[in-house]
């Protein structure tokens, strides 16, 4: 079963390259469709098998080994936390695969797309299933590339490339540190396996290795904020939306953002051990959270609302994972995987039915044109605010108790509670500004305006299903009673979250969140009332500038960036290029050139009669040593005469 | 008599000289005093044929006089084409070629 998900993108690949072109493009985007079934049905077997039922599989390929002496070879691990990932790997991919046959109908490249996503979830898978650091790189580089391939989907774009190559380079600085941590592990332990280092870390010989281990979590933590685009390294997110819809949808929201989790609650054993990286993961988690959150609050792109808004619901997973809710952290990952890719899906079809206007401005009163779209973007909405009894409330008010409960963390707990709010209000605006009212677009741009595609339909509605039910159903599977990822970890804070708590302290997200739903109702219908613009007071506006400007953060980044950039320019000039180079190429030819305006002009400014004055001069000069005569001194005042007399 | 003749010529040299270095109002005034340095060179040139009672530097003045003929003539029609384009002939405004 394993096997069959692995290779088959991988097979499909090499069949499309070769007889590809027999094929046409709708045999190969019907045969890719096709093996997304099968993965998808085979990924259900596997997730019974092993996410239900507890069962670890291993297979050891052997396909090739490297590294002589540290006995790498090329295997595969399903376990719980691997199952439930592919689980929603492959579901997503399927979903975004029949939904790209229509969003992409009339696109002349919609083979190649189908084949990158196909390559996406290959890597993904491999990043999943490795059992160890190494194996696991090769996932992570590989869907950082196909995340590069697909935002500069359409390469002709400007905004799309200089956005593919922002992800790529700000991924690039996690992957180092990747890198560093994985070499850190090749040498303390002399192995990158998963349980290997956890139990060669609990053994007591081997205690001088503690602040090696410290080391490589800080660096893993470094390499999932990146990839998971939490605050300082989240810039590349927001740009990705360049890249076409399904893309932001798989990519960006379901699957790859969530393999910086993914990695976390692989290094959670050792994080468990050591307090001061989880510490680092709670404080950057929780800030993360409420400032995506507020600046999604102000975002005017429907697009980048929602990819604010993963970036905020990422902060909580990283949040959760440090204060130990390794379970919850991964209940909300999957929850939170369908109904984003369920609000990614929709932004898409109701951008594409006002002709791809992406702006919250232009549009309004959809709820009479787009009603199915409505229904979708309304129940999303509701997931991602943790509106009872729909997946997210489940898994969100889960996270936030366990935070509450570990004791340690009242700031976050509170800047996480506002963040609650914060998305409830955001996701209020966005339906505000995108359904009520009337319209603010164009007539001309209604041409195409339908939500009624079979295709569209299929994927949105079975994600539909999920977001309501999914949390509800699986809930007991995730933390419950004797079901945690680390059954060998010495504590679990599940339990004392369920039931260590009183009704009220459960009640306050709840509590915040609806209010911050009733502010921006309140906000908005007041707003819709006097026209979007309302005049309002330069306080407030600057306010709202600095949400909307994203807290100023990409000015420094840039600001960062170009003054790095110059100064190694810089340094290369004056050190790498050698002393000896700059001071007889600069200093000297700038001298004589200085010297050569400033002085030499004066005298050689190529009239005739100053040339004649001098001849004169010095005719005289060299006469008067000559004759040892004085009278000829008046020519000197001749001359100061002729100065005078030119000004 | 000679002494006269080459102190005039002299002077008259100088006198063309300061008259380039100082009076630059129009082209033709340099026009002129480069003529009457030309002219002053062959005076003081005949005046040593004279007294030296040698042909030679008669001839070099003949020819000094013939150079300054053509120039003159060259640079007059120089002028008129100058004055032409510009329609005017002073002589600060006559650095064409460097602008």
């Amino acid at each position: 079963m394993t096997l069959v998900i692995f290779f088959l993108p991988l097979f499909l690949l090499l069949y499309v390259l070769c007889v590809g072109r027999k094929l046409g493009s709708s045999g190969s985007i019907f045969l890719a469709c096709f093996v997304s079934l099968v993965q998808m049905v085979a990924a259900f077997f596997l997730y019974v098998e092993c996410f239900v039922l507890k069962a670890t599989l291993t297979y050891e390929l052997r396909l090739f080994t490297i590294f002589d002496g540290y006995d790498f070879v090329f295997s595969l691990l399903v376990d719980r936390l691997t199952a439930s990932m592919i689980f929603i790997v492959t579901i997503i991919s399927f979903c975004v695969q029949i939904y790209s046959i229509e969003y992409l109908k009339d696109d002349p490249h919609r083979t190649r797309f189908h084949l990158y996503l196909h390559l996406f979830t290959f890597f993904m898978l491999m990043l999943v299933l490795s059992p160890n650091y190494f194996q696991l790189f090769l996932g992570w580089e590989g869907v950082g590339l196909t995340s590069y391939l697909l935002i500069n989907f359409w390469y002709t774009r400007t905004q799309a490339n200089k956005s593919g190559l922002k992800a790529l380079f700000i991924n690039r600085i996690g992957d180092f540190f990747y890198m560093f941590a994985l070499f850190i592990c090749l040498i303390e332990f002399r192995t990158t396996d998963f349980t290997l280092i956890v139990t060669a870390l609990k053994n007591e010989h081997l205690q001088h290795i503690d602040f090696s281990a410290q080391v490589i979590c800080v660096f893993f933590i470094i390499a999932a904020v990146a990839k998971s685009a939490q605050f300082g390294l989240h810039t590349w997110l927001p740009d990705a939306m360049e890249g076409p819809t399904p893309v932001s949808a798989l990519i960006h929201a379901a699957t790859m953002v969530t393999a910086g989790v993914f990695l976390l609650l692989r290094v959670a054993p050792i994080l468990a051990i050591y307090p001061i990286p989880s510490i680092i993961l709670v404080y950057v988690g929780s800030f993360t959270a409420f400032f995506a959150a507020t600046t999604a609050a102000c975002q005017f792109d429907l697009k980048k609302v929602i990819a604010y808004s993963t970036c905020s619901q990422l902060g909580y997973m990283m949040a959760s994972i440090g204060v130990g809710g390794y379970d919850t952290c991964l209940y909300h990952l999957v929850n939170h995987a369908f109904f984003k890719a369920l609000l990614f899906l929709t932004a898409g079809i109701v951008i594409h039915a006002v002709s791809n206007e992406q702006d919250l401005r232009f549009y309004g009163g959809l709820i009479r044109l787009l009603p199915y779209c409505y229904i979708l973007m309304l129940v999303g909405s509701l997931g991602l605010t943790g509106f009872p009894f729909i997946s997210g409330y489940y898994s969100k008010d889960n996270l936030l108790e366990i935070v509450l409960v570990s004791g340690s963390y009242p700031m976050c707990y509170m800047l996480l509670v506002l963040t609650a709010a914060v998305t409830a209000f955001y996701s209020v605006r966005t339906i505000y500004l995108v359904f009520a009212e009337t319209p603010r677009f164009p007539l001309s741009s209604t041409k195409h305006l339908t939500d009624g595609e079979v295709l569209f339909l299929f994927p949105t509605g079975f994600l539909f299903f999920m977001t309501m039910f999914h949390g509800f159903i699986v809930k007991d599977m995730y933390t419950g009673l004797g079901s945690t990822l680390y059954p060998e970890l010495p504590y679990s804070l599940n339990m004392p979250g369920e039931f260590g708590l009183t009704t009220g302290d459960k009640l306050i997200p709840l509590i915040f969140s609806f209010l911050g739903a009733l502010i921006s109702m309140i906000l908005y219908y007041d707003l819709a009332k006097y026209g979007l613009i309302k005049r309002t007071s330069l306080k407030i506006l600057t306010i709202f500038r600095f949400f909307n400007k994203r807290w100023w953060f990409d000015y420094l980044d840039t600001f960062s960036f170009r003054t790095a950039l110059r100064g190694s320019y810089n340094f290369f000039s004056s050190v790498e290029k050698g002393h000896n180079e700059s001071i007889s190429s600069n200093i000297v030819s700038q001298t004589l050139q200085t010297i050569g305006n400033k002085f030499m002009l004066t005298f050689q400014n190529g009239f005739l009669h100053v040339f004649l004055t001098y001849i004169v001069l010095f005719f005289a000069l060299i006469v008067a040593y000559k004759l040892n005569d004085p009278t000829l001194i008046p020519i000197f005042y001749a001359y100061r005469v002729s100065k005078k007399n030119r000004k | 008599m000679v002494q006269q003749m080459l102190t005039l010529s002299s002077l008259i040299i100088a006198v063309t000289i300061f008259s380039l270095m100082f009076v630059r109002q129009t082209v033709i005034s340099v026009f002129v005093a480069i003529e009457l340095n030309l002219l002053s060179v062959a005076l003081g040139l005949t005046s040593t044929s004279f007294y030296l009672d040698y042909i030679e530097p008669q001839i070099n003045s003949i020819n000094v006089i013939c150079f300054a003929a053509a120039e003159s003539a060259l640079g007059l029609a120089l002028l008129v084409q100058f004055y032409r384009a510009k329609g005017r002939v002073d002589y600060y405004f006559s650095n064409i070629l460097k602008r």
